[in-house]
């Protein structure tokens, strides 16, 4: 068992008092991936928390906040454990059979949230590269290694180079990006190719010396006929092992971001996050 | 009353090319107007008009009015145009024009559960996977959520016509909080105080339950654990063209009138603010699209929703009608699919007809179509607005050929139909100060809730003013007329 701590935290500074607001954090580790020892959080507002699910059935932190404010901050720490993983798969299906399956009808209609174009997954019409197509000459967990080795290449690792409202196009024409532009690549390619493909956001642990800066990361997963879905990070050319610490999934970044707030104020707002990941 | 010499309707004159529905061929009015032909050629010209008069004047009064928008001026007020002469509808024709609408109604209700769930008429191929998931109205957010009941469809407004060969047809389904009921009731109101003896006398089917109808619909989705629950209509505003409907409806409910920043959200309930602090609220009948009502979620700059609002939706705290995610089932391509969709979980042939579309990927039809372009609309698919559509009697002979062309390299784009052409009606035109024939539709309203379904025994005639305009809407110079159901 691996154990690992982890704090997350965030402040916003607002230029006018905000009147009235609502927040949605979805920062808690997903206690399906991993165990959930200890959880804690705080806000600066002293408010009463209610935990809901989201679509795809993660917990949210909701708080509404009625009396003005000009700064709002949200601290998180948790203890979590998870037993080592060596991210190798076989199926044990052959090529031709996992090819069949996944063009299959009734799987393509089971995946379709994770089959659909979303407007952060969207393949531009004209592309100047040619991607890796899977044709079910080869196993599927084969080709997405071949895909993530690809993207890794292809882009340029940059901070601050695209926001996360950057469509695929401009990520292309660019070739520099950060994590979730990586990620909504990979995942565009394979739903052109039918492999259901979802957004994952968590947490890395960075001792472990990868590319992720001190925020939360994100990376794929794909569903592989008979393996489940298994996680891959073009980012950093992995397969997600331990280090990686799910807190959710969704169809894109916009189903993950990890605080979304509604806010009556009329000036602007600065903010800060950090995130910590520890292994002992 | 003085008899008038000659009749005010003596002067109308037949169109033979589209179904009438008052006169038969001979000029003769069909059996079901003849009274109200009678008594209309009883009034002299100035009567008619002085009638008129007296029923615009009560429009005005009741503050029945729209905006229309210009660049440079102030919105125009104006009142609906509104004709005094009925449309009236038999008692058998309706009831199975009745019986046609709610067996419509229930297979999309059941078909949207289906979709949102187990997506079998998806799986057993009945209606295309790739048109469901490719549509912006499917909305991941209703994935897998049961709305309370299984409603939901609370309220639909099915638009149909009456062809040449004086049968109706659906023209389009309205899923997603369909407008024009407050004219249908506002209209009777007007033109039963100068007709209200002929209304005795046809025995002409009440509508004024309609708000009574609704309030009860929406109080058998309250959620669980509620016994007396809080309904409220949600407006965008005084600035949306059919805020007299809202106001109308909330009125006529006896509920409160609200818009989005009225209300909030707190842990997963939603509430009111009133002067007497916040008071929970369980039922919403919204008026403001899916893609507004809640900006945590859809858009993120709607000024009109309640953010958190979905949430507490799928937490099952508050009800919406109608439910988010309707607008996937009357989308154009899928109305070619409800005739299939009826049979599928119905078990049923459907009762009212669909217009007939020929799909051109289908190879028995597909030749059909390419030698008869000159009588057929031909529409793709995947576009909506009217784009890429083509009606066969405005080609010319080199348009038809490329026509054929584009179908041939892409048959599975596109389908086509009959060209159908709306029944007429005689109508007063002022500028003529005769009556005319002019085109018209019907919309009907049919409400569904927990174990309950209402039709309004009516609807929204609308009529298209304009000499040989098929378009019906008000803000292209289109009316309504009063619709009666005989006893």
């Amino acid at each position: 068992m691996e154990e690992f701590y982890i704090e997350y935290f965030i402040e916003n500074k607002y230029e006018a008092p905000v009147r009235k607001a609502n927040f949605q954090l979805l920062v808690i580790p997903d206690s399906n991936s991993q165990q959930v020892q200890e959880l804690k959080f705080y806000c600066s507002e002293n408010q009463e928390t209610l935990i809901s699910k989201n679509i795809f059935g993660f917990e949210i932190i909701n708080y509404y906040i009625s009396n003005p404010f000009t700064e709002f901050w949200f601290k998180l720490s948790a203890k979590i454990t998870k037993p080592e993983i060596n991210p190798f798969y076989i199926s044990p299906l052959l090529p031709s059979d996992e090819y069949e399956l996944i063009h299959s009808l009734d799987f393509q209609i089971d995946n379709s949230l994770f089959l659909r174009s979303t407007d952060l997954t969207k393949m531009p019409a004209l592309v100047n590269y040619t991607f890796p197509e899977y044709n079910g000459e080869i196993q599927i967990f084969e080709y997405l290694l071949h895909l993530t080795s690809f993207l890794y290449q292809l882009l340029e690792y940059s901070p601050e180079s695209t926001d996360v409202n950057t469509p695929i196009e401009e990520v292309l024409r660019i070739r520099k990006g950060v994590c979730q532009d990586y990620a909504h690549l990979f995942i565009s390619i394979c739903r052109q190719n039918k492999i259901p493909a979802r957004y994952v956001s968590g947490y890395l642990n960075q001792g472990a010396g990868f590319t992720g800066t001190s925020q939360l990361h994100a990376w794929a997963e794909a569903l592989i006929p008979d393996l489940g879905w298994v996680g891959f990070d073009a980012t950093n050319n992995l397969v997600s092992d331990h280090h990686y610490i799910k807190i959710a999934h969704g169809t894109d970044y916009r189903d993950c971001s990890p605080i979304i707030g509604v806010l009556e104020t009329t000036g602007a707002q600065k903010s800060i996050h950090s995130v910590i990941v520890t292994n002992q | 009353m003085k008899q008038a010499e000659k009749g005010i309707l003596d002067s109308y004159s037949l169109t033979n090319s589209h179904y009438d529905e008052v006169f038969k061929e001979t000029k003769e009015p069909k059996e079901h107007y003849q009274s109200i032909v009678e008594r209309f050629n009883q009034l002299s010209l100035s009567d008619y008009e002085r009638i008129n008069n007296e029923v615009k004047t009560a429009f005005f009064n009741q503050g029945i009015t729209f905006a229309v928008y210009s660049d440079d001026k102030k919105p125009d007020e104006r009142i609906f145009p509104f004709d005094l002469f009925p449309r009236i509808i038999p008692n058998d024709e309706w009831m199975q024009l009745e019986k046609g609408v709610i067996q419509r109604n229930r297979a999309i209700n059941l078909f949207l559960d289906d979709i949102y769930h187990r997506k079998l008429i998806l799986k057993d191929k009945v209606v295309p996977a790739d048109l469901i998931f490719s549509s912006k109205n499917y909305l991941k957010e209703m994935v897998d959520f049961t709305p309370e009941g299984k409603i939901y469809t609370h309220i639909s407004g099915t638009d149909l016509i009456k062809h040449t060969d004086g049968q109706y047809y659906i023209l389009e389904d309205n899923l997603r909080c369909p407008s024009g009921v407050s004219y249908v009731l506002s209209n009777r109101l007007a033109l039963k105080k100068s007709l209200f003896d002929l209304f005795d006398k046809l025995k002409t089917k009440t509508v004024y339950q309609y708000p009574e109808q609704l309030l009860e619909i929406l109080k058998t989705v309250k959620p669980k654990n509620i016994d007396v629950p809080t309904v409220v209509v949600v407006t965008p505003g005084m600035y949306n063209s059919a805020y007299f409907e809202h106001s109308f409806l909330a009125q006529k409910m006896g509920v409160p009138l609200v818009e989005g920043r009225d209300l909030f959200v707190d842990k997963n309930f939603v509430y009111m603010k009133t002067i007497h602090g916040p008071i929970r609220v369980d039922v919403i009948y919204r008026r403001v699209d899916d893609e507004f009502i809640d900006p945590l979620v859809f858009r993120k700059d709607s000024m009109l929703g309640v953010p958190g609002l979905m949430n507490a939706y799928r937490a099952g705290n508050v009800t919406l009608a109608n439910a988010p995610g309707t607008g996937v089932a009357d989308d154009k391509a899928v109305y070619h699919y409800v005739p299939d969709i009826i049979k599928y979980y119905l078990n049923e042939e459907p009762i009212l007809n669909n217009v007939k579309t020929y799909h051109c990927e289908k190879e028995s039809e597909v030749n059909y179509v390419l030698e008869n372009i000159d009588k057929l609309v031909v529409k793709p698919v995947d576009e909506s607005g009217g784009y890429g559509i083509t009606i066969g009697t405005t080609l010319t002979k080199e348009q038809i050929e490329e026509v054929k062309v584009r179908i041939k390299s892409n048959p599975r784009k596109y389908i086509a139909q009959p060209i159908m052409s709306l029944s007429v009606h005689a109508t007063f035109i002022e500028e003529t100060k005769e009556f005319e024939p002019r085109h018209i539709d019907l919309r009907t309203f049919c409400l569904m809730g927990k174990d309950t379904e209402y039709i309004l025994k009516g609807g929204l005639t609308r009529v298209a003013l304009k000499r040989g305009n098929l378009i019906v809407n008000s803000s292209q110079g289109g009316g309504s007329k009063d619709t009666w159901v005989l006893g």
